[in-house]
């Protein structure tokens, strides 16, 4: 626990002591914000996503656009940051190609659509393309599980970004 | 370009690529007819008649409502935006006039299980149940094949005083601007 909390604090430091990292981090926030506080609420409109969505929200899934873009903007910046990092390593030295090693954050490409795939599979893709009464159903009754489960996989993935800034930041081969 | 940058843009693009596709899915389904449908129910035809179960357990054929103006809703009881419907109907009970609205658990609960039409109603908008001009009750098997051959978890039908089908949709909380506008013309 102390040394998750150790690489999340630690990078932190690193990355948030550059204004660009701050201002990235803040357009990925209101970006992700912007994009739940829409598709969250597909379930209630029946896949429709508009301005109809922002009539439909409910307390229960602002809190979860939240938190998702809460926990999603920091990860896609350390993600960033430890990507262009590995650049800059493998630019400045032949060697550093093993050096920085496999250093790109697994979840970088992945994590983002975490949410939005559960929204929209219990909301608009059911209606898209016709998915079994079952698997709605499921989705339908155990939302909020699937919600938190979700939670603790972004911050899984937070924690996994945060380790990656850290140990590119030392130059040392990534433990993926 | 630097390829970070490129990732960035690559995101971007699939983002928008993915909300212009969902957007465009999101219009009101039209039902069409399933490998089990004895009809198709279209819009601008005469509404076929069928039979469902009042949750008192009166057996009560559509046909009695000719001459009402009728919401014929086919719901599942686990489904979100039937429940959020049912809500945003009983917030607008007074503006949707003497529309009958009829509320039925759809035949087999569209392939979950879930609570009760009665448990959904007193959970959904609990006022309504004593409400003179909403029923609730189960649609029968024959009525959910006639109305619901996919099996929808969430399908209604407006019905006007000739038994014409003028309109079907869904998600009531989505599309109560065009219910209340068929209650009132």
């Amino acid at each position: 626990m102390n040394s998750a909390m150790s690489y999340l604090t630690q990078a932190s430091n690193i990355v948030f002591k550059r204004t660009k990292y701050i201002i990235l981090t803040v357009l990925f926030f209101v970006v992700f914000l912007t994009l739940y506080a829409f598709i969250l609420p597909a379930t209630y409109t029946g896949g429709r996503i508009g301005l109809v969505s922002l009539r439909l929200i409910t307390p229960n899934l602002a809190l979860f656009a939240f938190l998702f873009s809460a926990l999603l903007a920091p990860a896609m910046s350390f993600a960033v940051y430890a990507f262009r990092k590995k650049q800059t390593a493998q630019n400045s030295s032949s060697a550093a190609g093993g050096f920085v090693g496999s250093i790109l954050p697994p979840l970088l490409c992945c994590s983002p659509f975490l949410p939005s795939l559960a929204a929209l599979a219990s909301g608009t893709i059911p209606f898209a393309f016709g998915v079994s009464g079952f698997v709605q159903g499921f989705m339908a009754t155990y939302e909020t599980e699937i919600f938190v489960a979700i939670v603790a996989v972004l911050i899984y993935s937070l924690w996994q970004n945060a380790k990656q800034v850290v140990l590119a930041e030392r130059g040392v081969c990534a433990q993926v | 370009m630097k390829k970070s940058t490129k990732i960035i843009i690559g995101i971007a693009v699939v983002a928008f690529i993915g909300w212009v596709a969902l957007s465009s899915s999101g219009t009101s389904q039209k039902p069409v007819a399933g490998a089990g449908a004895v009809s198709v129910v279209t819009q601008n035809a005469l509404a076929p008649n069928a039979v469902f179960t009042t949750i008192d357990g009166k057996q009560t054929a559509l046909s009695a409502f000719k001459g009402k103006k009728v919401m014929l809703w086919l719901v599942a009881t686990w489904c979100s935006s039937c429940s959020e419907g049912a809500r945003v109907l009983s917030q607008n009970e007074k503006a949707l006039g003497n529309l009958t609205i009829i509320t039925l658990k759809t035949y087999g609960n569209a392939g979950y299980p879930g609570p009760s039409i009665k448990t959904f109603a007193e959970q959904s908008a609990p006022k309504m149940l004593l409400a003179k001009n909403w029923l609730w009750g189960n649609a029968s098997q024959n009525m959910a094949r006639t109305y619901n051959p996919r099996n929808y978890p969430d399908i209604y039908f407006l019905i006007d005083k000739k038994g014409i089908v003028r309109e079907v949709s869904d998600a009531p909380a989505a599309t109560i601007g065009s219910i209340i506008k068929f209650a009132n013309e």
